[in-house]
């Protein structure tokens, strides 16, 4: 991509005058394009929501102009706060597992591929990403049929839900170690071994700290992933088992359209909530 | 002898530490998948799948490829793949063509740009169920689009009727993959030197002359890229289609049939043909994976690895 590069040939050339605006036309400039596509796709992704919200604080169901709440209250939100309340116990009952699963998987992983040279290096560089294409349908009927029929058929569905959940976080928790790993220089691992420390020492004490915010930042991506996964646990959950998105949907489902809007931003809430406070930890871990 | 020695201790080593990754990766994605690609052609009628606690073994097998050729030939199977392969298409395009605009903008106001960052990643965030019951309820009859048009404006004799068609599903995915599309495009554009748009205009060049000759031809297998990643992304996600699609008499697209086909399993269909949707769309998946992989190595020599996986 030599070519992107164009400062050499820009400093070379000579100033030419800058044609006058060409007159007579009704189309807007051309560089309005830009932000007005931005414009449209902030409202396109903001207004929807916003609709809900108001959906979910309004006392009646008509919105005025379709958008703002005619009268606030917050009834539905006391209505349906233990099945929300659920429903965050059950996400983290899974989210939780699925990221320390991830990292103590993912971490040997990324330090195999960044630091060892061995046969089938390339190829488990491929199957790493390999989760993230892999159709969630297909791999979710796979362990469906391994869990509700298979050799696991004894098996908790927590379990399923969570290994399924893992195997498709893994490649975010890998991808931002493998990233920090490449910047870490293999001198410092190297000189805490000539002290006298064993490879795992080593590791735990001279690179691990170094990598901290990679590692919180692929948490905060299997995080995010996993409670907002509905296409694999819709088809591993029991009734039992209510996740915050198969709540939101078995509550729009059952026709309830404001409880559904209720239980769908207070879940949004808290989803969106954690995810922001572990990019303010990852941002704080790298400043420090 | 001391260095083959060393090479294989190292060996030994990675395979240690990837071992626990490579055994689930076998065991709950490669091992299953398998089956179920055993199962499609398989002429039985049983449940369960081969080696997993299904009642087949390879005796009992019965080769035959008529899933397949089901799936190629009879009308509903040809519209569920048109469906799909259409709508990815235009998800694909559209989000392209708005990846463009924005990704751009994004690239040149450095101050902006954290915002509109933050604004996009919302949908990649919340639950896709939540970003798709917001669009569902939007484009309702009594949402904010049919208010105006319907009951404001009176433009329009009856409110829109949006829910079952191929643009409703179009507009839930648009939601689903803006994030994915914008936040590529600003790498993309992030990598090409503003000097040369500086060059161009200072040779006389207009900024769509300068935009179309000089920006375009520089990112376009980057373009061709982000087309090919939306497009795969689109076409295994069934959310929008699920709750957007209309149901069964609505569209309906491969991911979706497959999860349809699976909940009415014992009262309709074989296990067998669910088999045979399910290794269509992951040889389609897996080939357009190979085909992006192939652009991004040639154009960019793994320049943009991180950023686009």
């Amino acid at each position: 991509m030599s070519g992107l590069s164009g400062t050499v040939v820009a400093e070379k050339l000579p100033t030419a005058p800058v044609p006058a605006p060409r007159r007579g036309s009704f189309l807007p400039p051309f560089r309005w394009i830009f932000p007005a596509t931005t414009l449209g796709l902030i409202l396109f992704i903001i207004l929807p929501p916003i609709t809900l919200l108001s959906l979910s604080v309004n006392d009646r169901f008509d919105l005025v102009w379709g958008i703002f709440p005619a009268g606030v209250s917050f009834d539905l939100y006391r209505e349906s706060g233990p099945a929300i309340l659920r429903s965050v116990a059950h996400s983290m009952r899974i989210a939780v597992p699925t990221v320390i699963l991830s990292f103590l998987v993912g971490l040997p992983v990324a330090y195999a591929l960044v630091r060892l040279r061995f046969p089938g290096r390339g190829l488990l560089a491929e199957l790493v990403n390999l989760p993230l294409v892999f159709p969630p349908i297909v791999l979710a009927f796979g362990l469906m049929q391994m869990f509700k029929q298979g050799p696991f058929a004894g098996v908790s569905p927590w379990v399923a839900i969570v290994l399924g959940h893992t195997i498709v976080s893994l490649p975010f928790m890998i991808q931002p170690i493998i990233a920090a790993l490449q910047r870490v220089d293999i001198a410092v691992e190297d000189a805490a071994r000539s002290l006298g420390a064993s490879p795992l020492r080593a590791f735990l004490t001279t690179v691990l700290p170094i990598i901290v915010p990679s590692v919180l930042t692929g948490v905060a991506l299997v995080f995010a992933r996993s409670i907002s996964d509905f296409e694999i646990t819709l088809l591993l959950t029991t009734p039992e088992i209510s996740t915050m998105p198969i709540a939101i949907y078995q509550a729009f489902e059952s026709g309830s359209t404001r409880l559904g809007a209720a239980v769908a931003m207070a879940t949004n809430l808290f989803a969106v909530g954690v995810i922001v406070i572990l990019e303010v930890a990852v941002r704080r871990v790298r400043w420090w | 002898m001391q260095k083959s020695g060393l090479i294989r201790r190292e060996t030994w080593l990675a395979w240690l530490l990837v071992a626990p990754f490579a055994l689930m990766l076998l065991g709950l994605l490669v091992a299953p998948f398998l089956s179920i690609a055993l199962k499609s052609l398989s002429g039985s009628a049983t449940f369960g799948l081969p080696f997993l606690g299904g009642a087949d073994g390879l005796a009992d097998m019965q080769p035959t490829a008529r899933h397949y050729v089901s799936i190629l030939t009879e009308p509903h199977n040809q519209a569920v793949i048109l469906n799909t392969l259409g709508i990815s298409a235009v998800v694909a395009s559209l989000l392209t063509v708005i990846g463009v605009g924005t990704g751009y903008f994004m690239a040149r106001n450095r101050a902006l740009a954290p915002t509109i960052s933050a604004i996009v990643t919302y949908p990649s965030l919340a639950p896709a169920v939540t970003i798709i019951f917001g669009i569902l309820w939007f484009m309702s009859p009594t949402g904010p689009i049919n208010h105006i048009l319907f009951h404001q404006l009176e433009w329009i004799d009856e409110p829109l009727e949006f829910s079952g068609t191929f643009m409703a599903i179009v507009i839930g995915d648009l939601a689903l993959f803006a994030t994915l599309a914008v936040r590529m495009m600003a790498s993309l554009f992030e990598m090409i030197d503003p000097a040369l748009e500086d060059a161009s205009s200072s040779l006389g060049a207009t900024e769509r002359e300068t935009f179309f000759n000089v920006l375009l031809p520089l990112a376009a297998p980057g373009l061709a890229a982000v087309w090919v990643f939306i497009f795969i992304r689109t076409m295994v996600a069934y959310v929008a289609a699920l709750v957007l699609g209309g149901g069964a008499k609505g569209i309906v697209v491969l991911p979706l049939e497959i999860f349809t086909r699976i909940q009415s399993l014992g009262i309709s269909g074989t296990m067998a043909q669910i088999c045979a949707f399910a290794v269509v769309l992951s040889i389609i998946t897996l080939a357009g994976r190979a085909i992006y992989l192939v652009i991004v190595r040639r154009a960019f020599r793994d320049r943009l690895k991180g950023e686009i996986l």
